[in-house]
C-alpha cells in the first residue's frame, strides 16, 4: 500500500508541532465521523432538491405528452372518420358528374374546366 | 503505514508511522462514507468539525425513493414520446391525404354546382399537422 500524503494549511500545519499526531487522530475520529455524516446529510439534501425538481419538471412534461397523445389519438380518430366520409361522398359525387356529363346536361366551360383541373 | 504531512507552501514535512488498528479504523470510516482514507486523516487534523442533525438516515431514505419515482417516469416517458412522434406522423400523412380529398370533394361540388363544404374545423386540423 503506498503511504498517504495529505497537505494542510500552512498555520494548521505549524500548529501540529510538537504534538501527539497518532493520539490526535485517533481522539478525533468520532468526531471525524460526525463531519462526514454532517457532510453527507448536506450531499443528500442538494441532491434531494435537484431530484425534487427534476421530477417536478418531468411530472409536467409527462402530463403535456399524455395530453399531446390524448389529442393525437382523438384527432386521428376524427380525420379517419372524415377521410372515409369524403372518400364516400366523393365517388358518390364522381358518379353523379359522370351520370351528368353521359346525359348531355354538362355545358361547354363545365367540361373546360374540368379538363384544366384533370390536366393540373 | 507512512503518513506524510505537508503545509500548502513552504518548506517542511512530518512523517509518522500508523499502527494497523489506526489504519484500519480510518479505512472503515472513509469506506462507510465514501470518501479517500486522507480526507479522514485531514479533518481529524484540521480540527474543524461538523455536527450531523440525525437525519442522515431519513434523507437516504427520501433520496431513494425520489431517485425510484424519477426512473418510473423517465421509464414511462421514452415510450410515450416514441409513440405519440409515430401518431403525430400518421395525423400528418392523414392530413396530407384529407387536403387532398377536400380538394378533389370542392372541385366535383363547383362541378355539380353544389354548395362548398367549408369543414373550417377540419382545415385547422389538417393546417396544424401539416406544420408539425
Amino acid at each position: 500500500m503506498s503511504d498517504v500524503v495529505i497537505v494542510l494549511p500552512r498555520e494548521k500545519f505549524k500548529s501540529l508541532r510538537g504534538k501527539d499526531i497518532k493520539a490526535l487522530i485517533a481522539e478525533n475520529l468520532p468526531k471525524v465521523e460526525e463531519t462526514l455524516r454532517a457532510e453527507r446529510e448536506e450531499f443528500l439534501r442538494e441532491k434531494i432538491g435537484k431530484l425534487e425538481e427534476k421530477l417536478h419538471e418531468m411530472e409536467n412534461q409527462l402530463d403535456e405528452l399524455r395530453e399531446f397523445y390524448e389529442n393525437a389519438l382523438r384527432d386521428k380518430e376524427l380525420m379517419m372518420a372524415e377521410r372515409d366520409k369524403l372518400r364516400k361522398e366523393n365517388e358518390e359525387l364522381r358518379k353523379r358528374l359522370d351520370e351528368k356529363r353521359s346525359s348531355g346536361i354538362v355545358d361547354d366551360s363545365f367540361t373546360e374546366r374540368e379538363q384544366k383541373v384533370h390536366k393540373s | 503505514m507512512k503518513l506524510t504531512i505537508k503545509p500548502d507552501r513552504g518548506f517542511g514535512k512530518v512523517e509518522i508511522e500508523l499502527d494497523e488498528a489506526l489504519w484500519v479504523e480510518i479505512e472503515k470510516l472513509a469506506e462507510r462514507y465514501g470518501v479517500p482514507p486522507e480526507r479522514v486523516a485531514e479533518i481529524a487534523l484540521i480540527g474543524e468539525f461538523g455536527e450531523s442533525k440525525g437525519e442522515l438516515e431519513e434523507l437516504e431514505r427520501k433520496a431513494e425513493e425520489l431517485e425510484k419515482r424519477v426512473w418510473k417516469l423517465e421509464k414511462e416517458y421514452a415510450p410515450l414520446r416514441y409513440k405519440a412522434y409515430g401518431l403525430s406522423e400518421d395525423n400528418k400523412i392523414l392530413a396530407i391525404e384529407l387536403s387532398g380529398l377536400i380538394a378533389e370533394n370542392n372541385q366535383l361540388r363547383r362541378f355539380l354546382r353544389l354548395p362548398l363544404n367549408r369543414n373550417i374545423e377540419l382545415r385547422k386540423l389538417i393546417s396544424y399537422y401539416l406544420q408539425g
